[in-house]
Order: structure tokens, then sequence, then C-alpha cells
């Protein structure tokens, strides 16, 4: 738009001239400036002369409208003076076009008006401006009426807004452009209609009530009269009728749409008309009815702002749509994202120096008294200690809490200390999202606060030390420490060359122990209990012994106190019993998992033994059989707890020991994965089948049904033809039972198999990584790699060789676990 | 006994035996009362042809629920034992459906001549030895037939040690006096 720019500084200038030039017939430049405060003219000073010409008129009609009213508004005192000032004005105008060149200048249109672009700020003045075109006596008598309403119920409601301290600019700025619509010829209709003589405040009101109420079908018409609904508002406003309150912002939002003609293009040009549909909140429901009337059902009750052209042509977007404005950036934001990806991990990451800088700070609020921000120094420095080293949420740090006994800590971070520099940080143990809570499971852990943040930390402690029951560290609000941490950073990034902010200080420790040798980020998360994007899936399959995290944690100070600092002391009576994983709650331990192999071999070779005399134990024999091929599969290929778990004969590579797995997936094997054999794996699929060959005949004389189906190839839900007959188990009935997760669960309870149907998933990541496998492999092998590590890949970074030879860790694994192949019967 | 039958072909997986718990002489009658301990010992096309000759009897099992669309056989368990052993469960095999209604004493009668009638009135007075020899005057006539040709082979399929084929043997495995 091509709107002339008049600097606030300017138009003071042209006003004081304008004073100056009438000053000798009018002297109060207070009332002067009253009127100007008044009636907010355009800044353009050749607008004036039309303003004082109908204010002028406005006035006399304002002046009977109020001795027809009890009520003398605070202005009217002022009216008469106004009313000269302008009679002057008028009078001295060519006087004036001398000394302001351009004053008594016509203006540049009369219809519309060329004051769009001032509604915001000068509305009613540039209503003011406005005369019908038509000069029919009564239309020109009735619209001078409506600016002296409109001229009452603007200043009542501004003296209002100022009184109760509310914002009512929209509302004052949605009359005034009403009353200014109205005076174009689209709307003489409305203006007939409205009183022509003098009348009262409030029967004026009536009569606009009554214009809206009116039913009308014809919807140009309808239209039309919604632009009344502002000022009737407003008059409800000036009445003391309408609730003004401001919002509530915790309470949602009671939107109505109010409907509002909109002019965009640019001044003295063809305009585009649109209707915007702006949100108040109002609940009337007449307007509520006529909105309804207008809008389809979606544009009446989306809560968003929209705008619909009704003539096609050029807007200020440059023809888009809001939706298209929106999608046009969200387009932005993404490839903004997009280049943003390329910053390296390390940003995250503080440097040496700034690690330096922000431990010397540290010890520096400890020798400073008084406080930042109303947060005492020492307890600034607490909180940032506590942060950094451990990572964890703000929300944590600021509800830490020192505890006499370690075990029974309820806070997620909670110190305790057995003296001065012999601090723990108990930490809650993060659990993976699971549907259901788990009670059993580590809940907290200990680890030896840095004798670097015991310093810090201790004379924040000072006055709770000895406490018998928990006590709270913290008692201001997380936004409190968080704004005076802020301002800490900023005034040392003005004064050192460092890079340090509250995000990077708060998570450095996290990115530091993702980065460490033989860590990943589920050990991160453990320590941190920060949500990690990268390792969410990962941490849920993922138990890190309680002895790797403290040694990780004891790595991280050393990596973080280097040889400035003391490391960790992990000796004295540091509370710890076993060594629990933390993490993932379902990773069963070696030694059950061993114990289990041992039972149901000895029970394998029990039935096989007594099924040389009876075949009573035949069903028996066939459901622990079909168990431990099911688990040994399971522990040896990290197989999802799916139906059927058996590879089929065309997944199998038997000269490299390669299978695909399939589990997950969709008919385009999108998501299968590729998994190392164990030798002892192959063989016992092999025995399986050979015992299904033998049960043969012993099935056929029970149950033929059960006979055909065992040796049926395609199996519900697979593709292609199998080696192997599926898995099933077989009831009392002698009736076929399939292996799925469900039933799979029942029948590995019968053999004492106390854990989730998918803990050889846990059990195997977690050992793997125990066992050095490298992390990308393990990845890999549970159907989890990352971008570029894709398992035969065209562009992968991973070896099939390399995963192929780190695999041979997990036959050690199946091989010290005890699994061996088990022949039938 | 009034039999009225219709044939046609129907998927193996379909059949089913008789009830074995139903009381009678030949309940429980099982393999080993046949020479054959081995049932996957013909190969699948003469199973097939026999099969075309001699349709399985069988009759639909009313409507149970899960034993829906099954038909029970009859007449020619033996052969449906072969079958099932040597075709795929989804293969298709000629039978005669049963369409008149039959009594338990017709069924009875029909298991009786199937189980021990016809086994009876066919069987040969032979020993193993000299079976597996007429069983092999014609070599290709044999591999056409059956799936165990080697003497090893067919000691197995008998259930028998390999010794029993040997001349000295005569019917049964009897010993043969001089």
């Amino acid at each position: 738009m091509s709107a002339q720019v008049i600097s606030p500084e300017d138009a003071n200038k042209r006003w004081d001239r304008l004073f100056s030039s009438v000053q000798n017939e009018f002297h109060d430049h207070a009332i002067f400036n009253t009127f100007r405060e008044f009636i907010a003219p355009p800044p353009r000073l050749n607008c004036f002369t039309r303003i004082a010409e109908n204010f002028i008129q406005i006035a006399g009609f304002l002046d009977s409208i109020l001795s027809k009213s009890d009520y003398e508004p605070s202005y009217a005192v002022n009216l008469n003076a106004w009313v000269s000032l302008c009679e002057i004005v008028l009078s001295k105008a060519q006087e004036i076009e001398h000394d302001i060149p351009g004053f008594t200048a016509p203006d540049e249109t009369d219809s519309p008006p060329p004051y769009h672009g001032y509604y915001g700020s000068h509305s009613l003045g540039a209503a003011l401006w406005f005369s019908p075109i038509n000069t029919s006596k009564t239309l020109q008598s009735n619209y001078r009426i409506l600016q002296a309403i409109l001229f009452h119920v603007v200043t009542e409601a501004k003296t209002q807004a100022d009184e109760e301290e509310l914002n009512l600019d929209s509302q004052i700025s949605k009359a005034c452009l009403a009353v200014r619509k109205l005076s174009g010829l689209d709307y003489y209709h409305i203006l007939y209609s409205l009183p022509a003589g003098s009348c009262s405040l409030s029967e004026y009101r009536e009569c606009i009530d009554e214009q809206i109420v009116g039913e009308c079908r014809d919807k140009q018409i309808v239209e039309s009269k919604s632009t009344l609904y502002s000022l009737r508002y407003l008059t409800e406003i000036a009445f003391g009728e309408a609730k003004v309150t401001t919002r509530d912002k915790s309470k949602p939002k009671s939107m109505i749409t109010e409907i509002y003609p909109l002019e965009v293009g640019d001044d003295g040009r063809s305009k585009t008309t649109c209707r915007k549909s702006a949100y108040l909140t109002d609940t009337d429901e007449i307007k509520t009815e006529r909105i309804r009337a207008q809008l389809t059902d979606i544009e009446f009750t989306e809560p968003r702002e929209v705008i619909y052209c009704e003539v096609e042509g050029k807007d200020p977007s440059g023809g888009l749509s809001v939706a298209q404005q929106y999608l046009k950036a969200k387009g932005a934001q993404k490839s903004i994202a997009m280049d943003n990806q390329r910053l390296p991990f390390a940003m995250g990451i503080l440097a040496p120096h700034d690690i330096n800088l922000f431990l010397d700070l540290l010890d520096v609020l400890l020798k400073e008294s008084g406080s930042l921000l109303g947060i005492d120094r020492k307890e600034l420095a607490a909180f940032m200690a506590i942060s950094f080293w451990t990572s964890r949420s703000v929300d944590d740090v600021v509800n830490s809490t020192l505890t006499p006994e370690y075990d029974k800590a309820r806070a997620n971070i909670a110190i305790y200390g057995v003296k001065k520099d012999e601090l723990y940080f108990m930490l809650k143990a993060k659990e993976p999202e699971l549907k259901t809570e788990r009670e059993d499971g580590i809940r907290s852990y200990p680890l030896p606060v840095p004798v670097r943040a015991a310093n810090v930390i201790y004379p924040c402690l000072e006055n709770i030390w000895g406490k018998p029951v928990e006590t709270k560290i913290f008692h201001h609000e997380p936004e409190k420490y968080e704004t005076a941490s802020d301002r800490l950073f900023t005034i040392l990034r003005d004064n050192d060359d460092s890079r340090l902010n509250s995000s990077r200080v708060q998570q450095h420790l996290h990115h530091l122990v993702c980065r460490l040798p033989g860590s990943d980020t589920t050990m991160a998360m453990a320590i941190s209990g920060r949500d990690d994007i990268v390792g969410k899936v990962h941490f849920h399959y993922t138990g890190n012994r309680l002895s790797a995290v403290k040694s990780t944690y004891r790595c991280a100070v050393d990596e973080i106190c280097g040889p400035l600092g003391k490391s960790v002391d992990e000796s004295g009576p540091a509370p710890t019993g076993d060594d629990p994983f933390v993490g993932s709650g379902f990773v069963p331990e070696r030694e059950k998992i061993a114990e289990i192999v041992k039972k149901m071999r000895t029970k394998i070779a029990e039935c096989r033994r007594e099924l040389v005399v009876s075949s009573d134990k035949l069903i028996e024999f066939h459901n622990v059989y079909t168990s431990y091929t099911v688990l040994l599969t399971g522990f040896c290929t990290g197989y999802r707890a799916v139906h059927d778990p058996l590879l089929l004969n065309a997944e199998i590579d038997r000269a490299s020991g390669f299978a695909v797995i399939s589990d997950k997936d969709g008919n385009d094997f999108y998501n299968s994965r590729i998994v190392w054999l164990p030798p002892v794996c192959l063989l016992q699929l092999k025995r399986y089948s050979e015992y299904l060959e033998h049960l043969g005949p012993e099935l056929f004389w029970r149950n033929q049904q059960l006979f055909f189906s065992s040796r049926e190839e395609e199996i519900p839900g697979r593709r292609s033809e199998r080696a192997y007959p599926g898995l099933f188990y077989i009831d009392q009935n002698i009736d076929r039972v399939d292996v799925r997760p469900r039933n799979l669960e029942k029948y590995l309870m019968e053999i004492d198999f106390p854990f989730p149907v998918n803990s050889n998933r846990h059990y195997l990541r977690t050992n793997l990584l125990i066992k050095k496998c490298p992390l990308e492999v393990v990845n890999a092998f549970m159907g989890h790699w990352e971008m570029g590590l894709e398992p035969w890949g065209m562009f992968s970074g991973l070896s099939p060789d390399t995963y192929r030879r780190e695999l041979s860790k997990l036959e050690d694994l199946v091989h010290e676990d005890g699994w061996r192949d088990e022949i039938g019967f | 006994m009034e039999l009225a039958y219709s044939r046609s072909e129907i998927e193996l997986k379909k059949l089913k035996l008789c009830d074995e718990s139903s009381p009678g002489v030949f309940s429980g009658f099982e393999k080993r009362r046949f020479y054959f301990k081995d049932p996957a010992i013909l190969t699948p096309d003469a199973i097939l042809l026999l099969l075309q000759l001699n349709p399985i009897l069988i009759m639909p099992i009313p409507d149970k629920g899960r034993e829906k669309d099954l038909y029970r056989v009859i007449f020619g368990r033996r052969l449906f034992e072969l079958a099932a052993f040597s075709l795929k469960p989804t293969d298709e095999i000629f039978v005669n459906t049963v369409t008149s209604t039959l009594s338990t004493e017709d069924i009875h009668q029909l298991k009786y001549l199937d189980t021990i009638v016809a086994p009876t009135v066919v069987s040969l007075d032979v020993g193993y030895s000299e079976l597996y020899d007429i069983i092999n005057t014609d070599t290709l006539l044999a591999e056409k037939t059956w799936l165990a040709t080697s003497k090893a082979e067919f000691a197995k399929a008998f259930g028998k040690s390999r010794s029993l084929l040997s001349p000295q043997h005569g019917a049964h495995g009897k010993k043969v006096s001089e």
C-alpha cells in the first residue's frame, strides 16, 4: 500500500503551526489540544477543514441529544469551546492556507475515503470526516446524528477504558468503521431507517437494535446491517450494559464470529472487497444467529481467522489465501529446519573453555553475597550445579531434596549426605513408557556428587542439614531460577568469549555421556532422565547395569573436570545393593535364563525317556519341545512376539547363516531385517522338522485334522512356502493351538518362564552391548538402525562382514546360556 | 442295505476317520495289523490311481461348528491313511459320498467289511522275502508304484530287519523248514 507516512513529530509541528495561525482568536492552547486529542484527526491537515465543518453540525445534534438525557458527559463543558475553535478555523481557512500551504486543498477522492489506513489510530477523526455523497437533507441529517452518537459513545468508551484499564481500541475502531461505511451508497437504506430528528441516547439505541433484530432474508441487507453490530456494542459499553472483562487465559475462549468488510488495495485505486471474520469474546445470541446465517458450518466453527474474497483482484498477500500463506510459511519453516540439521551434534556440547568458565562462575557466585533477580546467589549456584552435574530437567532440579535416608527419597533428585564432602545424588531411575506400571525394579540409584559440585551445593544445604525428614532445597518457582541463570549467562556471554546458555549447560552431561566410549544414548537417558528422541526405542529395550552407570558417570566427571578438578570418589558408604538394571525392567538375568534352559532340557529328556514306554507324555513332550524351539529361535534372532515365529525356507541362506526376519512388516518387506543365525539355531530348526515327521503317525490316529494342519505348508499370515511345518502346541483335546503371543505366554508359564514374551529382545540388546558388540551392529540386529547404517543398504556405512564378525558374540552368548540342539523322539 | 452315493473329488484334509471310541470288534484297529508299517510306501501317482479305481466311501458330518464341512470315512480307511501320508493335505482325491440315509448298523457293517473282510479275502499267503521278489519282478512297474525299492527300504517299511527278506523266511516271516 502507498500510504503517506508522517512522523508524530512532523504531525505535532503542523498542529502547532495551525494553532499559531488561529492563536489571535483562540487563545486556549489546552482546549485546542483537548479537541485534537478527542477527535484524533488523521495527521494530514488538509482533512481538518472538513472535519471542523462536519463537527459544527454534529455538535448541534449532540447538544440536542444530551439535552434530552439526564446524563451530562465530561466533555460537555468543552463542547462550545470546540465548536468556536472549528468556526474560527473555517473562517480563517484562507489565511491558514497562506501559512500552511495545502490546508484547504481538496481531498484526493470523495468516495471511498482516503483514510481507511487510519482506522487503527485515528478512527474517530476519520469517521467524523465523512458525509454521505447523496445530498438528501434527510440522509445528511441522519448521518450527522449518527456521527454525534458515535462521538458520544466513543468518548464514553474511552473514559471507561481509562478508568477500568480496558483495551477497547478494537471495538472503537470497528464502530467508527461502521459509521464510515454507512456513508456509502450501499447503506442508504439503513441510514434512512435511523432517527432523523432529535432523540435521546436510549431511543437511538433502541432504533439500532430494531435494525439489527428485524427479520430480513436478503443476504446483502443482512450483511450491511451487520455493520451496526459494533456500533450497538459500543452503545452498550457507553450505557454500562456490556460486560467488558479481561479474558482469563486459562479458560478456553468462547468465540463467535463477526464479519465486517475489509478493503484491501492501494489508496485511490480500485479495491477488492473481502470479508474478514474476527473473533470476539461475546456470546450474544442475536449476533451468533446472524453470523451463522452468513457462514457455512465449517467457517462458523473454524477456530481460525479466515479471509475470503468475493471479488477477484489484487490483495496485499499477493493473491494467497490465509491457508496458502500458512502452508508457505510451514514450507519455509521445514526448509530452515532441514538446514539446521546440518548443525553438528556438538553444537549442544560445551567447549572446555566454556566449562571452565561455568565452573569458575559457580565458585564466584559462592563468594558473593546478595541476590540476583530475587534468588540468593548461593542458592542459584547450587541450582546451576545440580542442573549441570545431573543434566536433569529444571523441574526435577527445583524439586530436589535433602534426604536423611537414601532408600526412602521420594523426589526425582534427592541429595543424601554423609558429610560435607561426601554427598550422593539419589536419582530416580527413568523407566521406559509402558502401558502398565511396574512395581518391582529399581526406583532410585545413587551417584556420587563430584567434589567440585559438592563444594557449591553444600552451602545451600547447611540450613537444612541434619533434618530428620526429606526437605526441599529450593523454594522459588522454576521460571525464576531459569530467568536468573539466563541473566548470568547473558552477562557472561557479553564479557567473555563464550557460548554458554541455560540449555547447553543443562544438556551438556547428557550429550557428553552419549559420546563416551562404550556408552550410548540409553546410558545418557538413564543418567539424565531426559527423553531423547534418538534413543527412545533403544531405551525401551536396554537395561544398563548400575555399576556401568556409575562407571560411565565417573568417566564423564573426569572428562569435565580433567586435570583442573578432582574426580569423583566412589569409595565410602555408597548406598548400593546388588547390581540391578537401570532402564528396561524386562531384561532377564543371565543366570535365570541359563537355569530355565537347563530345566527345559531336563524336562525334554525325562519326557523322551518315558515316551519309549508309553505315549502318555506325548502332549507334554510336544509342548515343552515346541517352547524350547520357540525360545531358542527367539534368543538367537531377537524375533518379536509375533504369530508363528519360525523362519521360512526362502528366508534362510544356509551358506552364510544369514536370514531375513520379517516381523512387524508388510508384504513389501520394507521393514524386514537381516540377522545371522548361530549354527545351533539352524540345527534346532532342522531337528524340530524331523521331529514333526516322526510325530505324524501319532497325530494321524489321534486327530486327522491336526495331522493335516501340521503338514500344511501355507500358514495364514505368511507369504512363501516354508521348509518346516509351522510351530504349534497341542491342548488336552488333541487340538492345535497356534503359537501366538497370548498362547505362548500361557505355555511359557508352564515351564516357569516368568518374563514377557518379547523379553528376548531386551535380553539380547542389553547383553550384546555388555559383550562389547558395536552399537551399530546391535541396532541393525534389532531392526533399529539409523539412517546410513541400514544392513545391506546401497550407501550403508555398515559392512556385512563386520556385521557377521561382530555377531559371533551372539554365538558365545547362546552357548554360555546352555542352548543346544535337542532331538525329538 | 440300500446304498446310494455320488462320486466327486474332495480335498484330503476334509476327511476324518470314524470315531475310534465307538464300540466294535475293530475298535482301535491299528497299523500294526497291516503288512506295511510305513504308510508312506506308495508313490503319489499310484495312490491317486488306486483311489480313482477304489474311491473312499464318505458321509458328511452333521454341521457341528468346528467340524463344519468335514466328511467321515466309512469305507477305505487304509487307503485314506496311505493317501494322508503320501499326498499333500490340499490334494483332491476321488470319493463316493453317501447320499442315502444309513443306520448305525449299516455303518457298522461297512466298517466290518472294510477292516476285516476286504483285507482278508485279498491278502496273499507269502513270506516277506517272496513278496519282495514278486514286487520287484518288473522293476519299471515297481518304481512307478513303490517308494521303497531297495531291500533295506522295504524291510524298514515292513518294520522288520533286513534279514527277514532273505529267501529262507517264508510267509509272514516264518522260517521255512527244509
